[in-house]
């Protein structure tokens, strides 16, 4: 008598992720997936930077993108799609370990003396969570509309247009950003994500299985001049955007 | 290292039973010498409660050599004590100094009931390495030791993992309470000998089913294991633990 069951695919990924490994690996990949879409969206938004094309406008390159992105609806769909699987799943599962690993401790120690564990590491889901906040607001704030009006900018940003007839979106981020409160808030969040991306990009190799001596702690350098470069990339645009002269709305 | 002569304040964690609300004592541990170990130096404190007609303190230890794994203190916050790779029973008083509070508290993790005072119950140990954590040995002849071609560095990876004695410190450090580092040591033991093939998928599909099963945490890479582990058994074993499993869960028959 063969032991040799029939393959169920299904059933074999259901229990992989069902186990304390499988979820710590999903957390992993769906964090490897954000990640890339990090780095896709911080490279398109530097854009509002380049300069005006000959007989073109300030901003015209990031509106052109923008309208490109909206055109191409295979691409644009195609990464909401991921990007929302990964979310939910990152961070279903995120709480789903969290909440076990309390379950695990139920008493404190009166003294605990850590020795390698690091603040980033700690606030985890903390920091987890301030970015998943800052998201949604974020999708309302450029995509979704705002729905009340927020130090003083509403959802008529998403009407801007510009000679084109495209969207403005440059005139959009010069609006937010005129706007200290914003600039604030971006930050904040912004260090939040690096903190949680530091940890991330830490613990990413360990997780999948990829541990070596010499190669790691090249990969954790790098990891670390990654976030470095998303966490400056970022913020780089609200900061100059902030320093142009007022627009009005 | 000339002897010295101590006084210290001892902060124990008291507990009755199994289910009774534990919480501090506080003794003074008078004279203790500097070439006293820690446990011998608990010897002296429960004399003295055993003297004045009190209940000594109850703490698990047996070989007091640092390889049965059994002298699980947490000192100071830290589990075995402030020295690196070294347990309890091997922990020496000249480490402290004069006037010192010592904090001493048992293990805690919800897979490792305190079963009395600093002395837990630390069988979910046992059950996971029931579960796979061996090689069968069918009957016949012992095997001639060189038979059996193993590479150094293989087998030197093997013997890192192998120094495991059980002992609980890897839980009682992590954050989460999570045991991947002893399993992971057991797994990463057998995975590079060739003795461990046969068994290799089940091995670690078994243990890891049963560590879920046991109410123990999940590795969130903080690395705290390794700091207090009295072996140093490095945290390469877990980033192995998880190939492994990977590898046998999503091929498994
Ligand atoms: C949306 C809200 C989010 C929540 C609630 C959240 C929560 C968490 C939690 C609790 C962990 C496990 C912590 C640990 O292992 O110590 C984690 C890990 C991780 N997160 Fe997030 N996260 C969020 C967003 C993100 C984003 C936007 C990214 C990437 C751009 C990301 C990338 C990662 C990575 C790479 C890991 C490491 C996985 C590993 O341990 O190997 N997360 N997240
Ligand atoms: S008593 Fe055996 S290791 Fe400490």
């Amino acid at each position: 008598m063969s032991t040799q069951t029939s393959f169920n695919p299904f059933r074999l990924v259901l229990d992989f992720f069902g186990s304390s490994i499988g979820a710590k690996i999903l957390v992993a990949l769906t964090g490897v997936i954000m990640w890339g879409f990090v780095i896709g969206h911080m490279a398109g938004n530097l854009q509002v930077f380049l300069p005006a094309p000959p007989d073109g406008y300030w901003g015209q390159q990031i509106n052109d993108y923008g309208h490109f992105l909206k055109s191409t609806p295979a691409l644009l769909w195609g990464t909401r799609i991921t990007l929302i699987g990964a979310v939910f799943l990152h961070i279903g599962f995120a709480f789903r370990l969290t909440m076990k690993n309390k379950a695990a401790r139920p008493s404190r120690y009166a003294m605990k003396r850590s020795q390698k564990s690091t603040v980033f590491g700690k606030i985890m889901p903390v920091s987890g969570i301030v970015v998943g906040l800052f998201i949604l607001f974020h999708l309302f704030h450029f995509t979704i509309g705002l729905p009340v009006e927020v130090m003083g900018v509403s959802n008529d940003i998403l009407q801007y247009q510009d000679q084109a007839g495209h969207h403005d979106v440059y005139k959009m981020l010069r609006v937010s950003f005129g706007q200290v409160g914003f600039v604030a808030l971006y930050t904040i969040c912004n260090l939040l994500l690096l903190m949680h991306l530091v940890h991330g990009t830490q613990s990413v190799w360990q997780t999948l299985g990829l541990n070596h001596k010499s190669w790691t702690p090249i990969a954790r350098t790098l990891g670390w001049l990654l976030v470095a470069a998303i966490a400056a990339g970022n913020l780089s645009i609200p900061f100059v955007v902030m320093s142009y002269p007022p627009i009005a709305p | 290292m000339a002897e010295r002569k101590m006084n210290l304040t001892l902060k124990v964690w008291r507990q009755k039973n199994k289910n009774a609300r534990g919480d501090f004592e506080t003794y003074a541990a008078k004279d203790i010498s500097s070439d006293m170990s820690f446990l011998e130096m608990l010897d002296v404190v429960n004399e003295g409660l055993i003297e004045g007609g009190k209940e000594p303190i109850a703490f698990d230890h047996d070989c007091r050599e640092g390889i049965c794994g059994m002298c699980s203190l947490v000192i100071n916050g830290q589990p075995h004590g402030p020295d690196d790779g070294t347990t309890t029973c091997q922990l020496h008083m000249r480490k402290f100094s004069d006037g010192d509070t010592i904090v001493i508290e048992p293990w805690r993790a919800k897979a490792f009931p305190v079963l009395k005072d600093l002395v837990t119950d630390r069988s979910a140990f046992d059950r996971i390495i029931q579960a796979g954590g061996y090689v069968s040995v069918n009957t016949g002849g012992a095997p001639d030791a060189n038979a059996v071609p193993i590479p150094k560095a293989e087998a030197d990876l093997a013997f890192d993992a192998a120094t495991c004695i059980g002992c609980g410190a890897c839980v009682a450090a992590c954050p989460n309470a999570a045991a991947m580092l002893f399993v992971g040591a057991k797994v990463s033991q057998f995975k590079h000998l060739p003795q461990g093939q046969p068994e290799r998928k089940s091995r670690v599909l078994n243990m890891i089913g049963r560590m879920d099963q046991e109410g123990f945490g999940n590795c969130t890479n903080h690395y705290e294991c390794e700091a207090s582990c009295p072996k140093e058994i490095p945290v390469r074993v877990i980033a192995e633990l998880n190939r492994e499993y990977t590898r046998a869960a999503l091929t498994k028959r």
